[in-house]
């Protein structure tokens, strides 16, 4: 049995002269939780379109769940970043009528629909038309409507924006129990730290390339934390110089940011601030994934200027 | 394959199960049928009697003849033609309907019961006095050189002053006899006898029977031999432009919606356009059999039904589907291609003003059912189901099989080829946002992979 659940190799898709994906190689573990980030116009509508079929690459193959995407097409639930709904039609006979496009029998699509309206606390709603519900009862039922067939992979494109905390709590709970039974989830967002609590798989794209592709330790390990906050006591300010530190900046009333030298080891410098006095507080700040985000997606446009000069020296 | 009746039947119930299409196209219908049932004894009751007095101020002689006049039996030479012609026939050889809606057709059958009194134009205030309190019908005023063997254009006429609410039909009848009284008087004044003269100026006027495939006659009526044609081609285009609106009206709520997507994570985009086309269909259907058993059944009631043979209707269902899937895939790629109607009004306008034509060329197509122009417009795809139907509908001399049987196979190969080439801009259209894209846009939709 193919462990992975989604397999892409060289993939690569223009519109006209603009190249939005290009040599895209992935794969996606089976029973993964994986965020699929970029900044905007990255290529990840584009790529998850070909992975829905919706859309075909110029080059390059797709696999999905152990065939074509085409054909795995039921086995998918999708929530569309740009999603929507019939506004006259009723909630129950919507949710029934997208089951049956996904190959469901029409008694079970309506047992289904009808299990997941209570689930997501949606009570009394199948009779009303879908344009008489609040943003967040539509957002649901679009939820439910993506995993009413219950998929074995699930691709949410901002699940939880349009909700308040109280309903996102509600997803977050019913997309982490998915997880746990097992299903491949691929989580898109701009929200990082949602990503970040959520996910065990960070996926990075950027002008249709992808530029991180780890596990959540992996990337830990990889962006090794290089900054120490200190909070010292009045009685014992710092010494104006540090072994292996690079550069102080204040931060806050009366703490320090201490950014350490390429090669410093973190904790003997803890140990050697330790040594020097007592302070208030010290502690070893990781990057955030917003912050390894912006690192990245910074580095590539730096990149990709000095090549632009190059090519224009040449 | 098996989700695109799953989409069809949507698509059909939310077009045809709404309030708005039931009373349009089914009740409507329904209610007018027993119109078109009665229509024959509608056309017999008779309308409202012309009593009361008529003031003539003008020659004694005017007078007396208009008196003399108003008391004939006045029908057209047509209408008296078709009387003798029906008289004349053998009991049983016309059915009774058709003896029924002819002679209902034949002639006013007002009942006039007026007289004219001679009036002066001393009087003429007073008179028209009496005019305006209903005491007189009318008061009609000749010029004094009207009795003028070879009158002027000036002399020849004559004012009539009515009181308000006269009928027009009314009307008619006083000045038609004030006319004729004139005319006899001056035929009269000259030494000759009005009825003699009458009879030889009378032409002869034709009444024709039509024999019917099952034996037994019916009267031939030109007005129903031109309009069917026309009836059959403009129900199939209405029929297939009201189901194409509803199409591109509906794919456009898909997009701007954004149920689009949801959709296109189910089906295929050619599934999709496929289901939907399939449920306009029958949508359109409803409307063709409701509309088109409504003029059948109209057909019935005034005994013309051999007008339309079994024949000509397969013939117009089999043109009818051409059509159909012809305008249904242009309006779902147009409707995959905008945002809103506005946009996709800007698309479809140079289609339609082909598709516009056969209105055009109804008239010289029903005449000439086999001239140039028809074998010509036959032959060019976007127009063959409607000329077709022009000319099978047509009376006169039937067209060729070959040309019928041609005409099939070339548009039926253009519809598998428009349906290819608007399901390639339909999964390009359905995924694209914001500004309407050009005709040449749109060919390089077709081209993308």
């Amino acid at each position: 049995m193919d462990e992975m659940t989604i397999r892409l190799r060289n993939v690569e898709k223009s519109f006209g002269p603009l190249q939005a994906v290009q040599q895209l190689s992935l794969d996606v573990p089976r029973g993964c939780l994986i965020g699929f980030l970029g900044p905007n116009g990255a290529g990840k509508s584009t790529t998850i379109r070909m992975i829905m079929s919706i859309i075909y690459p110029d080059q390059g193959s797709i696999d999905v769940l152990g065939s074509t995407s085409l054909a795995a097409k039921d086995r998918i639930g999708y929530l569309p970043e740009e999603r929507g709904l019939y506004r006259k039609m009723r909630v129950a006979e919507y949710l029934r009528y997208i089951g049956k496009l996904k190959g469901m029998q029409r008694r079970d699509a309506a047992a289904a629909a009808s299990s997941w309206l209570d689930r997501m606390e949606l009570l009394d709603v199948d009779r009303k038309k879908c344009e008489e519900l609040s943003k967040g009862m539509q957002q649901k039922v679009q939820f439910i409507a993506s995993i009413i067939h219950d998929p074995d992979l699930l691709i949410l494109d901002e699940p939880f924006s349009g909700l308040d905390p109280v309903n996102a709590e509600l997803l977050n709970g019913v997309i982490q129990e998915l997880h746990q039974q097992g299903r491949t989830i691929i989580f898109s967002t701009h929200v990082l730290h949602q990503a970040e609590q959520l996910c065990d798989r960070i996926l990075l794209i950027d002008r249709g390339r992808k530029i991180l592709d780890d596990t959540m330790d992996g990337i830990h390990r990889t962006f090794d934390p290089r900054t120490i906050e200190v909070e010292p006591l009045p009685s014992a300010p710092l010494p104006d110089v540090i072994e292996g530190v690079s550069e102080h900046t204040t931060c806050g009333e009366s703490g320090v940011e201490l950014h350490l030298d390429q090669n410093a080891d973190a904790h003997e410098v803890m140990t050697r601030i330790l040594k020097h006095g007592p302070v208030r507080s010290i502690r070893l700040r990781r990057p955030t994934l917003d912050e390894i985000f912006v690192m990245l997606v910074r580095d590539r446009v730096h990149e990709t200027h000095a090549e632009f000069a190059m090519q224009e020296n040449a | 394959m098996v989700k695109i009746p799953g989409i069809a039947w949507r698509e059909f119930k939310h077009t045809a199960l709404t309030k708005a299409f039931i009373i349009g196209s089914i009740i409507v219908p329904i209610l007018c049928l027993p119109v078109f049932v009665v229509l024959p004894a509608l056309l017999q009751t008779e309308t409202e009697p012309l009593n009361g007095t008529v003031v003539l101020i003008g020659p004694d002689s005017v007078v007396a003849t208009a008196n003399d006049w108003a008391t004939r039996d006045r029908k057209s030479p047509q209408d008296e033609a078709i009387s003798n012609v029906l008289d004349q026939m053998p009991e049983g050889a016309v059915d009774p309907a058709t003896r029924q809606m002819a002679t209902s057709m034949t002639g006013t059958t007002t009942s006039v019961d007026i007289t004219f009194e001679a009036g002066s134009k001393d009087q003429l205030e007073e008179i028209k006095t009496k005019v305006r309190n209903d005491e007189f019908l009318a008061v009609t005023v000749l010029e004094d050189q009207i009795l003028t063997p070879e009158p002027e254009r000036s002399q020849n006429r004559f004012q009539v002053f009515v009181r308000p609410g006269l009928s027009p039909n009314h009307l008619e009848l006083v000045s038609d006899i004030v006319a004729e009284a004139v005319v006899q008087t001056r035929v009269a004044t000259a030494g000759m006898q009005y009825e003699k003269l009458s009879s030889m100026m009378r032409s002869p006027r034709s009444a024709t029977l039509r024999l019917q495939d099952g034996g037994g006659e019916a009267v031939e009526y030109e007005w129903a031999k031109r309009l069917i044609p026309m009836a059959f081609m403009f129900l199939v285009w209405i029929a297939t432009f009201t189901s194409g609106n509803y199409l591109l009206t509906s794919t456009i709520e898909e997009k701007s919606n954004k149920v689009i997507e949801v959709l296109l994570s189910a089906v295929s985009p050619f599934q999709l356009m496929a289901g939907k086309i399939l449920g306009q269909a029958m949508v359109s259907l409803v409307t063709l059999t409701m509309y088109g058993g409504l003029g059948i059944a109209a057909l019935f009631a005034l005994s013309q039904s051999d007008l339309v043979p079994l024949s000509t209707m397969l013939w117009m269902l089999l043109f009818f589907g051409m059509a159909y899937f012809m305008i249904a895939s242009i309006m779902a790629s147009v409707g995959s291609a905008v945002s809103d109607l506005h946009d996709a009004q800007s698309l479809i306008g140079p289609a339609m003003l082909v598709l516009m034509l056969p209105l055009v060329l109804w008239m010289p197509i029903s005449e000439a059912p086999n001239g140039m122009l028809a074998m010509i417009t036959s032959w060019i795809p976007p127009l063959i189901p409607f000329i077709m139907i022009l000319r099978i509908a047509s009376s006169g001399d039937p067209v060729a099989m070959w040309q019928i049987l041609g005409t099939l196979v070339v548009g039926y190969a253009s519809v598998v080829v428009m349906i290819w080439l608007c399901a390639r801009i339909f999964r390009v259209g359905v995924l694209m946002q914001g500004k309407a894209p050009s005709p040449w846009q749109l060919i390089k939709w077709v081209r993308y992979k």
